[in-house]
């Protein structure tokens, strides 16, 4: 059985996909590009003691909203992959306000309708993040705040909705909730740590936008700061590049970012530790996952990880 | 939340050298080719899966 493929079969079959051929079309795209993090709510699920199939509907809304969001989120960043490109930007836009009103429609259909509660509650948040990430802004607290909006409400409500389709308590959905929101907060800084070391340059470098290892660099007062700062707008040159990323590891900028993944992985797992599952290796398995690359870089540069525990 | 200038001053620290920042502190020192060596293990373009 695949779980995903049912949920998408349960959206094609709806009067609203049958009766519009472009909406169709672009479920029938995603049918062999699954979102990140789809099964999430099988793991809640799981982890509370239930069948996998009961988060049938929760993937299928989940999986519209990160549809919704990928689509709005292209035109913003003028992303050259973007579905924009080809069906046009009001297209996509509206095609973006459909899959969000079709993830409701089908928790609206269920028999925990007050689900879709959650899923509007993380489309609104969403929302809001992605405006202000718009914006560039360029503090600390500015970055955590946008994060929170922006990347956290998606495994949030993935976590969420899985657990309470699952039959979890609302005590404990909320839990789940928490967990998936730092979930998001560490796929967050992975997502700014493989952007600010990609090579040729991210376009965030030339984009005035600060990944968590450039605005380490750019607001911490240490040695290279000037010259970092002279550098990131020169980064399609590959020599300025090497020598600006070179900078975010001498400075500490990475360390930092590795740091702060570091603390929330173990936020989760503390909070996991409390949570009272039938099955917690399911989200236990998420959580290592999402740490097994900073494991590497530790063995990588000769530092033990099991001593930071 | 500890800030950025404080983490700073950790780091750099001579008398802190033990637990995570040990490990943090050998990343700071690294060259900058070991840390993107393990860059494709790191890359994890989560909002851009689904293309």
């Amino acid at each position: 059985m695949d779980l995903y493929q049912d949920a998408m079969q349960l959206l094609l079959f709806r009067n609203e996909c049958v009766e519009w051929p472009e909406l169709q079309n672009a479920l029938q795209r995603a049918l062999a590009h699954r979102p990140v993090a789809w099964h999430f709510p099988v793991k809640a699920c799981e982890a509370v003691g239930a069948r996998a199939q009961d988060a049938l509907h929760a993937v299928a809304a989940i999986t519209c909203a990160h549809m919704a969001i990928m689509l709005v989120d292209d035109i913003l960043d003028e992303d050259p992959r973007g579905a924009y490109r080809q069906m046009g930007v009001g297209k996509a836009a509206n095609l973006a306000i459909a899959l969000n009103g079709l993830g409701i429609a089908v928790l609206l259909d269920t028999h925990l309708p007050n689900s879709a509660r959650a899923l509007n509650q993380m489309i609104l948040r969403t929302a809001y993040g992605q405006d202000l990430d718009a914006m560039n802004l360029n503090t600390q607290d500015e970055y955590w705040a946008v994060t929170r909006l922006k990347s956290s409400p998606y495994f949030g409500a993935a976590l969420f909705l899985g657990s309470l389709f699952g039959g979890a308590a609302q005590e404990l959905a909320e839990e789940f909730r928490q967990l998936g929101e730092l979930y998001g907060e560490i796929m967050q800084i992975h997502d700014d740590l493989n952007d600010s070391l990609a090579v040729p340059a991210n376009v965030d470098w030339l984009a005035g936008r600060s990944p968590l290892p450039l605005l380490f660099a750019q607001i911490v007062d240490h040695p290279d700061r000037p010259r970092f700062i002279e550098l990131r707008n020169k980064v399609n040159n590959l020599e300025a590049l090497k020598e600006a990323q070179t900078i975010l590891v001498r400075c500490g900028a990475i360390s930092y970012s590795v740091n702060e993944l570091m603390l929330r992985h173990a936020q989760a797992h503390e909070l996991l530790n409390q949570m009272k599952l039938s099955k917690p290796e399911s989200i236990a398995g998420l959580l290592n996952e999402s740490i097994a690359p900073v494991k590497h870089l530790f063995a990588k540069v000769g530092a033990d990880f099991d001593a930071t525990i | 939340m500890v800030s950025m200038q404080t983490f700073y001053a950790n780091l750099f620290s001579t008398h802190n050298n033990h637990g995570s920042l040990a490990g943090l502190q050998r990343i700071a020192r690294s060259a900058l080719k070991d840390i993107l060596a393990v860059r494709s293990e790191l890359a994890w373009d989560m909002w851009n899966e689904a293309k």
